[in-house]
């Protein structure tokens, strides 16, 4: 193992503690072994892959804790997750020794859409083809045999990655009771197959969480509280992250969310450790939107195509607090990160 | 009928011919572009081209209705 060496020049030989320690100094110093060793094994990477570069150097790696990704209906914010969570699972498939000690496990809880709808999205994201042709690909055998294929191809990535992606959806249940039973059952079984394995909890969305042993009545607020301060639990227990989708308030007029917009936001947003919030311009503007893209398609070049923008509202991860800009496909519920050139060029628009 | 929603359906019969307009423009382009780069380009033109154009029909739009 290296030494580390000192300002000096000369190698820091670590402390040796006094052999008489009493029991409590005892526990203090095993707090202090057990800390060095859990960041140590956190790897080069500080993480687990993102698999999205923007969001690793944004946050130093994925780490446990709860993330919001927060934003109105139609933004993107369920394409954003559902993309975050396969490109987590594909990209942490094995472990790097020095790299990144952990392997990633994705559970998709989908509280809002159910299975039939979201598998078909990931297979069009993975396979670059419209989600149509997956949905109904007997309209499609004639006339467009590549992207059938393509489908068939995409299929076979799914089951592929069965030891690394999983997808719940509301008909298995919503509560918290259920979310907190799934992840102890995947966090055990994974865990005794391999060490190395590190679940990664996706939920779609926070405000479609409901309680199962506590009456609420008609108080939202109590009942969403007591979901933070559950979920806040739940990743200090397993160590894990949770990304979760959230809702915002109303907002008057067309303007970029804030930290405060997000619904119920009290507790949650103490809570989480990271907010991202989304905007789609052209999704509120229209043609009449600044921030898009354009795309050579036919179909698509005579309008402009969104751009979803994630700026990050709160991160106790990294002192990091910009702006990030996503080329938004709907069609195949794709999102690509954009061109350094284009980066700067959204920043200024907004700046 | 209401000023406002009399200027909104203005707005959106313009927009419409003008999304039209780009169709047939973008048409064009792709006979006569290139590459996919070079044709992304052009387009973009257009559409700042076009949202320059629909903000001056608009502005008549509306001071010919308040010189109603």
């Amino acid at each position: 193992m290296s030494s580390v060496v000192g300002l000096d020049g000369k190698p820091i030989v670590m402390q040796q503690p006094d052999k008489d320690l009493l029991s409590i100094q005892q526990e203090m110093l095993e707090t202090i072994d057990r800390v060095d060793e859990y960041c140590k094994n956190r790897g080069r990477l500080g993480g687990l892959d993102w698999g999205m570069q923007s969001l690793n150097k944004a946050f130093d790696g994925l780490n446990p804790g709860l993330i919001l990704v927060a934003g109105s209906p139609n933004t993107g914010k369920s394409a954003f997750c559902l993309q975050v969570a396969w490109n987590v699972a594909l990209a942490n498939q094995n472990i790097i020794p020095g790299e990144r000690p952990n392997k990633a496990y994705s559970l998709y809880f989908s509280l809002d859409d159910n299975v039939t709808e979201l598998l078909p999205r990931i297979i069009a994201m993975d396979q670059d083809i419209p989600i149509n042709v997956v949905k109904a690909p007997a309209k499609y055998e004639d006339e467009r045999p590549d992207l059938v294929a393509r489908r068939a191809a995409g299929i076979n990535a799914l089951k592929r990655a069965l030891p690394y992606f999983k997808m719940l959806d509301s008909t298995q249940g919503t509560s918290i009771e259920f979310i907190e039973e799934q992840i102890r059952r995947h966090h055990l079984e994974l865990q005794s197959r391999d060490e190395a394995y590190k679940l990664v909890v996706f939920i779609d969305n926070f405000h479609d969480i409901t309680v199962d042993q506590i009456s609420f009545r008609d108080n939202a607020n109590a009942k969403f509280e007591h979901i933070s301060n559950e979920l806040s639990r739940i990743c200090t227990q397993y160590d894990i992250p949770i990304i979760c989708t959230a809702e915002l308030r109303k907002l008057n007029g067309a303007r970029r969310p804030i930290v405060d917009d997000v619904k119920e936001s009290g507790k949650i947003a103490y809570e989480a450790k990271a907010i991202l919030l989304c905007y789609n311009e052209v999704g509120i503007k229209g043609e009449s939107a600044n921030i898009y893209f354009v795309r050579a398609e036919q179909e698509f070049a005579s309008f402009k195509q969104p751009v979803l923008e994630v700026k990050v509202g709160k991160n106790k991860y990294s002192s990091y607090k910009g702006r990030m800009f996503y080329y938004f496909y709907p069609e195949k519920s794709q999102l690509r990160e954009v061109n350094e050139a284009d980066q700067s060029r959204f920043m200024q628009m907004i700046i | 009928m209401d000023e406002n929603k009399e200027f909104s359906i203005i707005k959106d019969e313009v927009r419409e011919l003008l999304n039209k307009a780009k169709g047939r423009v973008c048409n064009e382009f792709e006979k006569v572009c290139p590459t996919e780069t070079s044709l992304k380009r052009v387009i973009k033109d257009m559409h700042d081209i076009f949202d320059a154009l629909e903000r001056a029909l608009m502005d008549i739009a509306l001071k010919k209705g308040a010189s109603k």
